[in-house]
């Protein structure tokens, strides 16, 4: 087995690439960046091919992709341009390796849309659903090119749900949830959407590097769910476990007597957040900008079912409360630094 | 505590001096656009020229008052003082109360000054009247703000008007007080430094002010017929009815627009207006609110008897 990892220097890529390198499995990484490191090769998933010499690449026999756009602000076309578009070259690339037998698709389990219920390990319907941000969109229509296929090697779609940190805790990049972190704790929070009791499904990279690398063994179904299902906690818990370690971390934290967010319809939610923005307030309209972009699936309880994930086999990770409070410690000894 | 404390008095007295939201603007008086101001329901202010003139407007009121409150048996005040800061040290113990008590003629009242409850002086001053009076005592209130002339007119996207007003209690009122409520937040102490905070906590404690009180008196939001507001943006408003499930019609808004904010008086304003708009009627359940930096959220429950 050589596996291709693309975009192997981002959170899930870096990840798999360490779990390959545990089970000494032989890997090249692509990257964008301008200087590539050992094991690695330099692409560009916007051109033919993703920029990769396929020439030099005809010993792969597995593909991890995920590479492209992981921010949730920008246009609908910039994404289709980094996340949909690219996919039709990755199917370019693959058809030219003659010894591929597996094509892992890293995708999001938030490209259902703003649907509630239990989202199942299946193709999602084609018809049109409404996304919380364009990056959720552009992941549904990138799933859809990959599905439509009919290849000789086979395409796995693996759903990660929304990754915090490693399982130590320690955070690579800060991003909207982190900082939406901060904001809480400097008592800039006052209204969330959806209720307390909606949960929210949150993994570790390591997590999701050791489900990937188990689906790049033998015989497999073409649509998993790497998250935290069952385990997934209330946001009313998740904001309860921060208050503690902001207490823990900084005795008087609670005194300062912040309230506990009030929960609100979404467009309640927005309109303060939107009002903040036009009367140009930064601060409290900039811990709303953080908390928009994936608000709006507050309001769309789900659990998305892991099943056929678990079927695979143990993975020895921390639970759920415990990997959200280290994340937590990690963020406030750093200052989000 | 009083068995039952009743209103019988209101009136209330502007700014001499009229100003539109695009003269504020251009003037420098307001930190936000007047687009953004007249989209959150801002349209004009009022303002008093001198401080001699509001102190001639409260004296006016509080002899005008008096007639109705009578005789009065304690009196209440919370006012921005006279800027007294390059005085002696006795001009600094040289009180506008009780000259104001002294020159509407009535020395020998007893009297208390509440100068640092901000909005909510109204809100303590009917606790104070419930709690704190004998039964039959007849009480009045004054409130009395002005903007030092030329300091801007918005505090935290609102339009700020100067204004006067008088409160009365007596057994033969028309209002009856049934409750009043405060959260204090005073860890919000420092509004400079905590004015961000302030915002982004304002609704979750107002919601919870509104809730304690509607629930210890066994009521919900569709047994209060009427909502006296502050003045502050209509913005503000339609977000606290949608987080309370109040419809915002049964809130009386138009003084939003006719002269926004004013730090104290808003309750007396909207009260005396609502009533000449024929929107009060006898049965009526009432529920006014406030907020004041400091920081406390009020509420109140009136009924019309």
């Amino acid at each position: 087995m050589k596996v291709l990892v693309i975009g192997s220097s981002g959170v899930v890529g870096s990840s798999v690439c360490r779990v390959l390198e545990l089970h000494s499995v032989e890997y090249v990484g692509a990257v964008h960046s301008a200087v590539p490191r050992e094991f690695e090769v330099k692409s560009d998933i916007r051109k033919p091919c993703l920029g990769l010499e396929a020439d030099s690449l005809q010993d792969v026999t597995h593909i991890v992709y995920s590479a492209g756009s992981t921010r949730f602000d920008r246009t609908i076309d910039h994404e289709r341009t980094l996340n949909t578009e690219p996919m039709m070259k990755l199917v370019e690339l693959a058809e030219s390796l003659p010894l591929l037998k597996k094509v892992i698709f890293v995708s999001t389990v938030y490209s259902c849309g703003l649907v509630s219920g239990t989202i199942e390990e299946v193709r999602h319907p084609d018809h049109t659903v409404e996304f919380a941000n364009t990056y959720e969109q552009s992941k549904h229509e990138a799933e859809t090119v990959l599905l439509d296929q009919n290849t000789s090697y086979q395409i796995v779609i693996a759903r990660i749900s929304t990754i915090i940190s490693d399982e130590s805790g320690a955070v690579a990049k800060y991003d909207s949830i982190h900082r939406s972190l901060q904001y809480m704790y400097l008592g800039l929070v006052g209204i969330l959407p959806g209720d307390p009791t909606t949960k929210v499904d949150l993994i570790s990279s390591d997590y999701a590097g050791q489900r990937i690398v188990q689906l790049l063994g033998g015989e497999t179904r073409s649509i998993y769910h790497i998250s935290s299902a069952e385990s997934a906690l209330p946001i009313e818990r998740v904001l309860g476990i921060a208050r503690e370690v902001f207490e823990e971390l900084e005795p008087g934290w609670i005194a300062k007597g912040y309230p506990k967010p009030l929960y609100a319809r979404l467009e309640t939610f927005n309109r303060m957040g939107e009002t903040m923005l036009e009367a140009g307030n930064v601060i409290v309209g900039g811990a709303y900008k953080a908390l928009a972009t994936y608000a709006s699936q507050l309001c769309y309880p789900k659990i998305f079912d892991d099943t056929q994930t678990r079927l695979l086999g143990e993975v020895s990770v921390k639970d759920t409360e415990t990997l959200f409070r280290d994340m937590v410690h990690y963020c406030v000894k750093r200052r989000w630094q | 505590m009083k068995k039952s404390l009743y209103i019988n008095y209101l009136d209330y007295s502007l700014g001499d001096t009229c100003h539109d939201v695009d003269t504020l603007a251009s003037e420098g008086l307001t930190s936000s656009s007047a687009e953004f101001l007249r989209s959150v329901g801002f349209e004009r202010v009022y303002s008093y020229n001198e401080p001699s003139n509001i102190f001639d407007s409260t004296l006016r009121l509080m002899i005008a008052g008096s007639k109705t409150v009578c005789p009065t048996d304690v009196y209440f005040y919370s006012g921005i003082d006279q800027d007294n800061s390059n005085e002696d040290l006795f001009g600094k113990f040289t009180y506008d109360s009780s000259r104001l008590m002294h020159e509407s003629g009535m020395n020998g009242v007893r009297q208390m000054a509440l100068h640092q409850s901000g909005c909510s002086g109204p809100f303590e001053m009917i606790r104070l009247a419930l709690n704190s009076t004998s039964d039959n005592s007849r009480v009045m209130c004054v409130l009395s703000d002005m903007i030092p002339t030329g300091e801007g007119r918005e505090v935290q996207y609102n339009l700020m008007s100067d204004s006067v007003s008088v409160i009365g209690f007596a057994d033969d009122g028309w209002l009856r007080v049934v409750d009043v409520h405060t959260v204090y937040a005073q860890q919000f102490w420092n509004t400079s430094e905590d004015i961000e905070k302030i915002t982004a906590s304002y609704f979750t404690f107002a919601v919870r002010c509104l809730s304690e009180l509607l629930d210890r008196n066994a009521m919900t939001a569709d047994d209060i017929n009427l909502v006296i507001p502050h003045n502050v943006s209509l913005r503000s408003w339609q977000i606290l009815c949608e987080l309370t499930g109040i419809t915002i019609e049964k809130v009386y808004t138009d003084n939003i627009k006719r002269l926004g904010h004013t730090v104290s008086s808003d309750l007396v304003i909207n009260l005396v207006d609502a009533k000449k708009a024929g929107r009060l009627q006898t049965g009526m359940k009432i529920m006014a609110f406030t907020y004041g930096f400091g920081s406390s959220w009020s509420a109140t429950l009136l009924e019309v008897v």
